[in-house]
């Protein structure tokens, strides 16, 4: 092989693309080598920049008053508009307004805590009034917590009961949802929520029947 | 592992992102930009070699992306519809600016031969192994016609492959890889000119210092 033809197979050899005849021509010609090494060596130079830099705050600022006076941005959404977004069909509507009775009830539950009777100051709803069982495969810490109750009190355990029931029926749901696509990331987000509002309402549980109220 | 630690930090992932993003969601546009700002400046700035003008380049990109979104349905992905957008608006720049002093050719398909376009360089051979460093090498590629500084910044530079490229660029495999060898011993070109000229300059403050002590 001759120069001409290493130097039309150079682009190949960069590429990785050899052979043995070219291999050969270079072993044998120090100019053809010293062609691939400086070419190596810009190749390596590149190195030398950064293939990521962090752009002043001041673009985003001047992106997003451009789109917002577009009015292709428009204000950041709400929950509830997340929620719709989350709950399209039925039956999730449903779902959605049983989560947010769930973090109605149990931010007033906890929220109630120490102020007085829990019975007297609950605006229990007519279905509330009924005796709730907890949904079969209810977590072992659900159990124990609303047997901790105080009996004398079946409104207070009902309604705790209810609860509980609802935020676990919402666990199930979400699980259900992120199994058939593990990167439903509202559904993980909505699991998540409704795993603290649990923890929130069991830890409310315990501490009322600890203190037999 | 990306995709966990955005979940684990709440955030939307990029498919959640998009369509949220296609229905007006300031904090999804939000995301969209901090996933990929980083990215698409560094290109704009090592393509035009100064900050202000890589700002404008990177607004006006994320500007057209944001009023496009709607239009964006999954054929590719959102990375390279961004980064073509993105390639797009910066070589429109740089062919507005270099169109009255270069030709078309220029700026596209150099001399073969040389794979760059022919200028007074020559002489022989000077081996760069050691003497590239930044500063070389960023005035280098800014001397590059736009559409090898593109290819060079894009393989070189951001490491993307070929196909991608040619994706981005709109144009085919083959003609990435030719462009980025061409990008490559036009630089070898320059950096060897560069080189020649500081011996020169060295010679040359031999010369005075040795007459002026005659």
């Amino acid at each position: 092989m001759q120069c001409q033809e290493f130097l039309k197979d150079a682009e190949r050899w960069m590429e990785g693309e050899r052979d043995a005849a070219a291999s050969a021509h270079l072993d044998a010609c120090p100019r053809c080598r010293g062609l691939i090494t400086d070419l190596d060596a810009v190749r390596e130079g590149a190195r030398l920049f950064e293939a990521e830099v962090e752009p002043p705050p001041r673009l985003w600022t001047a992106v997003r008053s451009q789109l917002e006076a577009e009015g292709v941005i428009r204000p950041s959404r709400t929950w509830a508009d997340r929620l719709a977004d989350f709950f399209p069909l039925q039956p999730r509507p449903a779902l959605a307004a049983a989560y947010v009775a769930v973090l109605v009830v149990a931010a007033v539950l906890v929220s109630m805590q120490g102020i007085g009777p829990l019975e007297q100051q609950l605006a229990l709803t007519p279905s509330a009034q009924e005796a709730a069982a907890l949904p079969a495969g209810s977590s072992l810490a659900a159990q124990q917590a609303v047997s901790s109750l105080d009996k004398r009190n079946p409104d207070v355990v009902r309604s705790y009961r209810e609860s509980l029931r609802t935020v676990e029926n919402v666990i199930l749901e979400c699980e259900m949802m992120i199994r058939k696509d593990p990167n439903d990331q509202l559904a993980r987000e909505y699991l998540t929520g409704a795993y603290q509002q649990k923890a929130e309402l069991i830890s409310a549980i315990v501490e009322r029947g600890t203190l037999g109220d | 592992m990306a995709r966990t630690r955005r979940a684990e930090s709440g955030e939307l992932s990029e498919a959640d992102a998009i369509r949220l993003a296609q229905k007006g969601d300031a904090a999804a546009f939000e995301q969209l930009y901090r996933l990929h700002s980083r990215r698409v400046y560094a290109l704009c700035l090592r393509m035009v070699g100064n900050t202000a003008e890589a700002e404008d380049l990177a607004q006006e990109a994320f500007l057209q992306l944001f009023r496009k979104i709607h239009t964006f349905r999954g054929e590719s992905a959102f990375s390279t519809w961004l980064h073509r957008l993105s390639v797009n608006v910066v070589l429109m720049k740089l062919r507005k600016k270099t169109l009255p002093e270069t030709s078309l050719e220029e700026t596209t398909e150099p001399d073969e031969e040389t794979g760059g376009p022919r200028r007074d360089i020559g002489g022989p051979d000077v081996l760069l192994t050691g003497s590239i460093d930044r500063v070389n090498l960023e005035r280098a590629v800014e001397q590059l016609p736009p559409g090898y500084k593109t290819v060079f910044v894009l393989h070189d530079v951001q490491g993307y492959e070929h196909n991608e490229i040619a994706e981005i660029m709109g144009c085919s495999i083959g003609n990435s890889k030719s462009q980025l060898h061409k990008a490559r011993m036009r630089l070898r070109e320059l950096l060897q000119e560069e080189q020649r000229q500081l011996a020169r300059d060295k010679r040359e403050a031999a010369r005075s210092e040795s007459a002026g002590t005659d």
